[in-house]
């Protein structure tokens, strides 16, 4: 069942992102059939997540429910001009707002909403952080951060060039902000577990091993 | 991208142009050479077998873009596709990884319960321990197992008495006593004591190592599903080259050669068969992996395909439904001149041990007068009677005995026999044993053949997956009637079972028979599916789809529905993938399809069918086992950190 929540979390970001660019025919049966499949990948991973290495379930959790936070929470942001503005050929040059504001921002509330209630409920690395308050800090302190840092720092770098491809501001900044905010959770998570000498590198298999 | 981009969209000059397209092509040439030089030799590979594949095709695209990019640049006109060709490569590159670690993971995760242990301690003469490599262990060596070790080899307890956890080798959940003398095998566990145990194999001859080697020559043998889905597979690529090549065609002339290109490419990309190719060999793999697991070493993914279908089992009853030994009910022990109660019970546990008749066996913990044992000096089988040995006694005489069925040995009214007959307790269907020592009746004994305990259990399974049971049996109706199956046939002969498949066969019936003797070797033949017990005839492991090494009858039930659940995800996946392909080539032909979101979906479908492939067995089995794992490690890290 929860497989398949994440999973319409996941097809709802397709579907939000076709209403949200206006995208023409093509361009948003593409999106839909791509987020249908992202969708389906997201429901298998979470059915034989624990086969496969625990730091899967917060990617799942992160990506399908604090993405659609975050898409929500972005749309609100720019409800109005700005939002016609970001309509516009992904050729033109986009506006740049600050980090503050970015940090600040409806975009940013949703995605936390979004990503952390579930995370805490449903992941492994979660429960593992119950366990120690290193590994909580590392898990929740470090690896938010470290999701916001990476959603901006992807947003603003890799966001344009997604753009380009895709043809489309939204859908390419939205793409580059999830890519972001995966890697800058997990990266988070591991920098921050190899600081406090967790052995990140070793995988957690659930077998009664010890840190 | 964004350099691309600029280039494609901007009014720049000639030499801008041409100086940011030689640095566009100078990055792409690199990507193409680190991530397509992979596929490249994969495709040139089966080029060289006569096989065109879908990478070669793949990589014929790559090189008409990057052709078509190069053309671009220097003419100064058309658009480049550098970005677009490393793209693609990282997806597909991507995709291709991902898959092949999902499957070796899948598979891996399917023999977990082999054991990974590889050294062994071996005790040398001087009492000192050693530590080597377990494929240097010889028979006979003498080697030393902890507390909560696994035990790396197969062996006999010398020293030591505790539990063993076997639920890795025979599915028994409860821990087994195992004291000096008992056989324990190499992938087990000792919990609670420390055993000194003689090796009765070469470590690299382990009874585990025989049955990885059987899994593994299994997986060489493709089941039904698996060549029908190779002849799908066969018939796809050619068909998918011919839409492809008709996609190019019909796009060139719409709307120029570098559409029909990409729109082909998406063609090839989507329609990639490794979904198709993947889905039946990842779950029969998998399945025949977890048979072993249990101790069910089929031959082939045949034989999971032919247990998924099974709606009625057969068993035949002594050695398959029963334990392998007898158990001695009662003993009654007259006066012999000169020989103690206590010395006829030695005697008579000596000579049984020295016998391997499988009736001997109940005689096996007769406790003697715990001194000096008495010597069998010489032994020989009564056949159909029983058994007749020469023994030393402590006392010094040499005394001649005979132990077999009554019937055959002694009077039913002689005195000596009524009288000790009359002191053992009833049992109906039991056998009476008669010992005779120097030609006088001196015990008389009854043993029973006991049913192996989780049959009552397997029995309800088997009716809860809408198996009929039935018994087919030699042995005496009144014997036979109290195993409790659906049916019991007794007093059978071997071509009475035989008339009985083909009777059932008659009847539309499809058939597992579970065997042990050369009596069963024919039906065994003429079922659907067998299962031979390993302790049995060699005959009729020799002939049995499936050869099963544990006592344990739930293991039949369970791999039926492991079978079923099976072939019921072999055959969704295909229809998946399918469907996935069809639905996915169609929208590539009519140009809905980028090539980038084409590898996207084509990555997609392939970790989703190898996620499902083990699904039906693993979902279930992974969720209680790590549950219970997740709690014992969190307590773990808990008190660890």
């Amino acid at each position: 069942m929860v497989g398949w929540i994440l999973a319409a979390a996941t097809l709802a970001q397709g579907v939000v992102l076709v209403v949200m660019a206006r995208s023409p025919v093509r361009a948003a049966l593409q999106l839909v059939v791509v987020a249908a499949a992202l969708a389906l990948l997201v429901q298998q991973a979470w059915v034989v997540r624990k086969r496969l290495n625990h730091r899967v379930d917060m990617l799942i959790v992160m990506t399908a429910f604090g993405g659609l936070g975050m898409l929500l929470g972005w749309w609100v942001d720019l409800a109005g001009p700005a939002l016609e503005a970001m309509r516009a050929p992904a050729m033109h040059m986009m506006a740049r707002h600050s980090v503050w504001h970015a940090v600040f921002s409806w975009m940013t509330f949703g995605m936390f909403a979004g990503a952390i209630p579930p995370s805490l409920w449903l992941t492994r690395c979660a429960e593992l952080a119950r366990t120690s308050r290193r590994r909580w800090v590392s898990t929740h302190l470090v690896g938010n951060l470290a999701m916001l840092a990476g959603m901006i720092a992807c947003g603003r770098l890799l966001g344009p060039a997604v753009a380009a491809l895709t043809g489309s501001r939204i859908v390419g900044m939205h793409v580059g902000m999830l890519l972001g905010m995966a890697v800058g959770m997990e990266a988070g998570m591991f920098l921050g577990e190899a600081a406090f000498g967790l052995a990140p590198w070793r995988e957690w298999r659930w077998s009664g091993e010890s840190d | 991208m964004t350099f691309s981009l600029a280039i494609n969209s901007s009014e720049a000059t000639a030499g801008q142009r041409l100086a940011v397209n030689g640095g566009l092509f100078s990055l792409s040439l690199i990507s193409v050479a680190l991530l397509g030089w992979p596929l490249a030799r994969n495709a040139w590979r089966e080029a060289r077998r006569g096989r065109l594949t879908i990478e070669a095709m793949f990589l014929a695209g790559i090189g008409g873009a990057m052709t078509t990019s190069v053309v671009a640049a220097v003419t100064g006109s058309g658009h480049t596709y550098f970005e677009v060709v490393c793209i693609l490569l990282v997806v597909y590159g991507l995709g291709q990884q991902l898959t092949v670690a999902a499957r070796d993971r899948a598979l891996r995760s399917a023999l977990e319960w082999a054991p990974e242990t590889t050294v062994c301690r071996v005790v040398e003469e001087d009492g000192g321990e050693r530590e080597i490599p377990v494929t240097e262990l010889r028979c006979g060596e003498r080697f030393v197992v902890n507390p909560g070790e696994t035990i790396p080899a197969d062996g006999a307890i010398a020293a030591g008495e505790g539990f063993v956890r076997e639920a890795e080798m025979t599915g028994e959940g409860f821990v087994a006593a195992r004291r000096p003398g008992d056989l324990v095998w190499a992938g087990t566990h000792g919990v609670d004591a420390r055993f000194e145990i003689v090796a009765t194999a070469d470590g690299a001859e382990r009874r585990i190592d025989h049955i990885l080697d059987a899994v593994e020559r299994a997986r060489g043998v493709p089941s039904t599903l698996q060549r029908a889905a190779d002849r799908v597979v066969a018939w796809f690529l050619p068909v998918v080259t011919v839409v492809a090549a008709g996609t190019f065609a019909g796009w060139t002339w719409h709307a120029g050669w570098q559409a029909g290109l990409f729109n082909a490419m998406a063609v090839l990309l989507v329609a990639c068969p490794c979904a198709l190719g993947l889905a039946t060999p990842l779950a029969v793999w998998g399945a025949l992996a977890r048979l072993a697991g249990r101790g069910l070493v089929a031959r082939g993914g045949d034989a999971v395909e032919a247990l998924a279908a099974v709606d009625t089992a057969l068993f035949d009853k002594t050695g398959t439904l029963t334990e392998p030994r007898a158990t001695l009910v009662d003993l009654a022990v007259g006066a012999v001149p000169g020989l103690s109660e206590e010395t006829v019970r030695a005697v008579l546990a000596a000579v049984e041990r020295a016998s391997d008749h499988p009736v001997a066996a109940a005689f096996h913990d007769l406790v003697g007068s715990g001194g000096e044992e008495p010597r069998v000096l010489a032994l020989r089988l009564l056949p159909g009677r029983g058994v007749e040995a020469e023994v030393a006694t402590v006392a010094g005489g040499v005394r001649r005995v005979t132990v077999g069925t009554a019937a055959s040995l002694v009077a039913a009214n002689d005195p000596a026999w009524r009288r000790l007959r009359g002191r053992l307790r009833e049992v109906p269907g039991a056998h009476e044993l008669a010992v005779l020592i120097d030609g006088e009746v001196a015990a008389a004994a009854t043993v029973d053949e006991r049913l192996r305990s989780s049959w009552r259990e397997a029995l309800g399974e088997l009716r809860g997956l809408g198996v009929a049971t039935a018994v087919l049996t030699g042995d005496a109706a009144e014997r036979a009637l109290r195993v409790g199956a659906d049916r019991v046939l007794a007093s059978l002969r071997p071509e009475d079972k035989v008339a009985e498949v083909v009777r059932l066969h008659a009847e539309g019936r499809r058939i597992l028979f579970v065997g042990d003797g050369v009596n069963d070797a024919a039906a065994m033949a003429g079922s659907e599916v067998s299962v031979a017990v390993t302790s049995g005839a060699e005959l009729a492991a020799e002939i049995a789809d499936i050869s099963w090494h544990s006592g344990d009858l739930r293991a039949l039930p369970w791999a039926i529905g492991l079978a079923r659940a099976t072939v019921g995800t072999i055959r969704s996946n295909l229809r998946f993938a399918l469907v996935y392909n069809v639905a996915g080539v169609a929208l590539a032909v009519a140009g809905l399809l980028h090539p980038v979101a084409a590898a996207i979906l084509m990555t997609c479908s392939s970790l989703v069918v190898t996620w499902r492939a083990t699904t039906p067995f693993a979902e279930e089995e992974a969720e209680a086992v790590a549950d219970a794992r997740l709690r014992a490690s969190v307590r773990a890290v808990g008190a660890a950190t």
